[in-house]
């Protein structure tokens, strides 16, 4: 397989760019994954793809930074593919429409469980804000009933404030709101690594009372407000939240073992009073304590990457949270990674929550962390 | 001014590390406390704990191991387990305990330490422990150390030997019991049969032990068992096993000893009981003992032969007079009969299983015209073999009294008796006014005869007053206090006593005052000649007297001639009984029919 990642910069039509890129491998990509930021931008390069290479398998989401190779730009991204084989290395995409809100019928899960598990990997682009991305994985969850292939991917991200555009999904030239993607892989190698960067910097507390959506009540009895305001509260101040308690994630300890590891933003805080509320759900019982990294401590952690067997891509999925740590050195995650991978076409963006393996190889929700998807085309 | 993202995580992470510092106070206080809690715990219990690093030196040890190891606390830490541990094996060689630490420690095995093993403290003091020891884990699994726990069973195990001792040894001696001893014989018949060696058996069994027992009572009697058996111990040669076998029978395993050998020793111990003057209270009594001693060789096959030809032995040392030692020999005329009555035993038995005794009846003739008519008469017991013979009582009761199976018979008698009046037709009951039945010194001596003659009596319908019980002037006299109990109880039912072959033993007319007693039955002895003999005449004559007096009636036994009644009618004898009067005949085939010599008065029935 050969990739080739494609920075377009602001100000360039994207059309010069793309074709210039296309040509060098004397063929059209087979498959074209893109990055995209809303709005102008998005309708000229879906224009372009489609006028230059009708016949690849075009595919993406929309998101407010991207990466590309060793930049971070928040104009756009498009990574190339040339299958050796058509024919034996193969992408297929299955498109789950949106349900406002509702996670998709079981029927259409259980569909979508047996083309996974007879695939080699599965790449997932999930509507950020209108798709409920994490019931869909319960669902998936339990219909995989052994362990899955390697299934990663992220939730569209999207600007504040927020429009009607932003965190969507497209196929071809079709742009999917509320929608998910599932790309199934076929002849291909597929590695996915979790890149961390967080250390633990309390002890470690139960949570007492949790409730759907992530809803968590009470952590040691107390109401769990309270039980961040201990924390939170400078010369008798509140810190501003969640964005403070976000660069001091949430992190599940157990005790079950399908949950240790997870990492969790925090979404509102007191609303409503007392409560406090966190992207991906917080269960009664588990095992909770507060973590604490910085820009070094990420960087340093995604440097910490191997490239394994020879990747030939990278898909790099990171959460918006880490940006926001890493803060004016946001392009310092990408670039390390890229530098660990020894130049491999690297594309990816901020998402608004990654989707990857626990270390039990169950599929989790994670907030916080870097998913990192290496591919390499193998002969079955 | 609002602080920058650093000043602002920089406080968030002074919260943090405040409230984490709390929260480790906290653990560590808990963990003071349970560790507290742990060493109180350990310091409290019963058990030694002593506990090694993965050296097996020592870490810790509560102060039950300080007080059972004798090693102080400050001086035992650090030190190797096997230094301070030291145990001593069954036979008092020393154990190394390192080689199982050793193992514990590498392979991570449990184990528990041999029975019996002492744990020796530091001065020198023993105590009877067990222990086991486990390997201690971390919570990665690896054996970080050993951890030995111990329990002084010095008392649980002195228990246990005491419950040994116990259960081989007899409670008021001291002595082997007859289970213990048992062993020891078989184990001298093999050695026999070997021809490794010689032994020699010697029981003895004492001759006034019941006189004893009797007028001074079981206190003294057991006393008497005591120094008895002191007595025993004291004349044998320590290698000699003595044991009581029960009530007043002792035996001495001689050890390695010829016959001549063991004849000398029991001799000696013979001298030494003759040597013994039993006294308690204001009564003295010269305690003899009838020595049985039996050459220990391979003939006698099991232990049951060797007891029972000492028991032969013994019992002809009674036989010749008492107070004597009787060696066995296999081929002498005494073990010859004595054998015959053993066999007596098993048909006895037999006969009783098969209830083939029969009951005969004699009758007893009134002599004086005052006598109210009616039925008299004795109940004779016969004993039918598989065969259809005959046998008299004199063939097996010999036999039956010295194997202990006169209860049996007389309470078999007794049962049939009853019955078969019971069973007879009117008016027999009206016409019966006297059944004599013979009753055995053990009856006499058995504290349940009366309740077993109440039950038997009862519903019955035949009054007590019917029955009249012979027994014999000597088995009163034996056991006298018991015979003055049962009599008294059973003539206030009614029942008439008896006393047999009156004339002829030590006859005493001073216990007559002592016993409730209706009838002197003057020995056939003195009656058969009476109408030649003038001595005979004049002791039945003194008899007859003396009973009148005393208000007791007077039957002559064994009656043979119209002469005779003649004589004991002149004489005022007031019943006569005998073959010439009327033979015996079968109780429950026959109505009884007297027939009499045509000057004897008819009774009817």
């Amino acid at each position: 397989m050969r990739s080739r990642t494609v920075h377009l910069p602001a100000g360039r039509g994207p059309r010069e760019i793309l074709l210039a890129a296309g040509e060098e491998a004397g063929r059209p990509p087979d498959v074209v994954l893109a990055f995209l930021p809303p709005e102008q931008r998005l309708r000229e390069t879906l224009g372009a793809l489609t006028a230059l290479w009708p016949d690849a398998l075009r595919f993406g989401c929309e998101s407010v930074t991207q990466f590309a190779d060793a930049e971070t730009t928040s104009a756009g991204t498009v990574q190339l593919f040339w299958l050796d084989n058509p024919r034996r290395h193969r992408a297929t995409v299955e498109v789950i429409p949106g349900t406002h809100g509702e996670p998709p019928a079981a029927r259409r899960v259980e569909a979508v469980a047996r083309r996974i598990a007879a695939a080699d990997g599965a790449l997932l682009l999930v509507d950020g804000l209108r798709f409920p991305a994490e019931g869909f994985l319960a669902d998936l969850r339990r219909t995989l009933v052994s362990t899955p292939p390697f299934v990663a991917g992220g939730l569209a991200s999207h600007q504040e404030p927020l429009t009607r555009a932003g965190a969507r999904v497209f196929v071809g030239d079709r742009v999917l709101p509320s929608a998910a993607l599932v790309v199934t892989l076929h002849g291909f190698n597929m590695q996915v690594e979790v890149v961390r960067g967080w250390t633990p910097a309390s002890p470690v507390y139960t949570v007492t009372r949790a409730a759907a959506g992530g809803v968590v009540h009470e952590i040691d009895g107390e109401p769990a407000a309270g039980w961040y305001r201990r924390f939170f509260t400078l010369d008798g101040e509140l810190a501003p939240m969640p964005a403070a308690a976000n660069r001091f994630p949430l992190i599940i300890e157990g005790p079950r073992p399908d949950r240790q590891g997870l990492y969790r933003s925090m979404r509102l805080f007191d609303d409503p009073p007392g409560t406090v509320a966190f992207l991906g759900d917080v269960e009664t019982g588990d095992h909770v304590r507060l973590g604490m990294g910085n820009d070094r401590s990420l960087a340093r952690a995604a440097a910490r990457l191997t490239a394994g067997t020879e990747p030939e891509a990278a898909i790099l999925f990171s959460c918006m949270g880490r940006e926001a740590v890493l803060g004016d050195r946001a392009g310092d995650e990408g670039a390390a990674v890229r530098e660990a991978l020894g130049g491999v076409p690297l594309s990816g963006f901020f998402t608004c929550g990654e989707i990857g393996p626990t270390p039990r190889g169950n599929l989790a929700f994670y907030n916080l962390t870097a998913i990192l998807v290496l591919l390499r085309e193998v002969d079955a | 001014m609002t602080p920058g993202p650093h000043e602002l995580d920089n406080a968030i992470l002074r919260n943090l590390l405040t409230e984490t510092t709390r929260a480790y106070e906290g653990q560590v206080a808990e963990l003071h406390a349970e560790k507290e809690l742990a060493q109180v715990t350990l310091a409290s219990i019963g058990d030694g704990v002593l506990a090694t690093d993965e050296k097996g030196c020592l870490k810790y040890l509560n102060p039950v191991a300080e007080k059972l190891t004798g090693w102080d606390r400050a001086e035992a830490l650090g030190r190797p387990l096997p230094e301070i541990f030291h145990l001593t094996g069954q036979g008092g060689e020393r154990e190394d305990i390192a080689p199982l630490l050793c193992r514990c420690l590498e392979e991570g095995q449990s184990f528990r330490l041999a029975e019996r093993v002492t744990l020796e403290r530091s001065d020198g003091r023993r105590y009877a422990i067990e222990s086991t020891c486990s390997p201690i884990r971390s919570s990665e699994g690896r054996t970080v150390g050993a951890v030995l726990v111990f329990q002084d069973v010095s008392d649980k195990r002195l228990m246990a030997l005491q419950l040994a001792h116990q259960a081989t040894h007899d409670e008021l001696t001291g002595l082997l019991n007859r289970q213990a001893f048992d062993g020891h014989l078989q184990r001298a018949l093999e050695e026999a049969r070997s021809g490794a060696t010689a032994h020699a058996l010697c029981y003895m069994d004492l001759d006034q032990f019941k006189l004893v027992n009797d007028t001074c009572g079981h206190l003294a009697g057991d006393e008497l068992l005591c120094r008895v058996a002191a007595l025993i111990q004291d004349a044998v040669r320590d290698t000699d096993l003595v044991a009581r076998l029960g009530g007043d029978e002792f035996a001495v395993l001689l050890s390695r000893c010829t016959l001549a050998e063991a004849e000398r020793r029991a001799g000696e111990l013979h001298h030494a009981f003759q040597q013994l003057r039993f006294t308690w209270r204001d009564k003295t009594f010269a305690v003899g003992a009838s020595l049985g001693l039996v050459p220990i060789t391979p003939e006698l096959r099991t232990v049951a032969h060797l007891l029972s030809a000492a028991d032969h032995a013994c019992y002809a040392a009674k036989d010749k007079g008492r107070n004597r030692v009787q060696v066995y020999r296999e081929d002498d005329a005494t073990f010859v009969r004595r054998h015959g009555e053993m066999s007596w035993v098993a048909r006895i038995q037999q006969t009783l299983e098969e209830d083939r005794f029969r009951l005969f009846a004699q009758q007893i003739q009134p002599l004086s015209p005052e006598a109210p008519p009616g039925l008299y008469f004795e109940v004779l017991l016969r004993m039918v073999e598989g065969d259809g013979r005959i046998h008299l009582p004199s063939d097996f009761l010999r036999a039956a009294e010295r194997y202990g199976l006169m209860r049996a018979i007389d309470r078999w008698v007794i049962r049939r008796a009853i019955r078969t009046l019971r069973d007879q037709p009117a008016p027999f009951l009206d016409l019966l006014r006297l059944c004599a039945i013979n009753l055995s010194p053990v009856s006499l001596g058995d504290e349940d005869f009366q309740d077993f003659l109440t039950g038997e009596l009862a519903g019955s319908g035949v009054p007590a007053g019917k029955l009249c019980f012979e027994i014999t002037e000597t088995a009163a006299i034996e056991s006298l206090p018991q015979a003055q109990r049962l009599m008294a109880g059973l003539a206030a039912q009614g029942v008439r006593f008896a006393l047999d072959d009156f004339g002829t033993g030590m006859s005493s007319y001073g216990y007559l005052k002592e016993l409730p007693v209706s009838f002197l039955k003057i020995d056939g002895k003195l009656v058969k000649d009476i109408v030649t003999d003038p001595l005979d005449r004049a002791m039945v004559e003194s008899i007859n007297q003396v009973g009148h007096v005393m208000g007791i009636q007077t039957v002559a036994e064994g009656v043979a001639s119209a002469a005779v009644v003649e004589r004991l009618k002149a004489l005022g004898v007031d019943y006569a009984q005998g073959n010439w009067i009327s033979p015996p005949r079968p109780l429950e085939s026959s109505p009884l029919q007297p027939s009499l010599p045509d000057d004897i008065r008819a009774v009817p029935l």
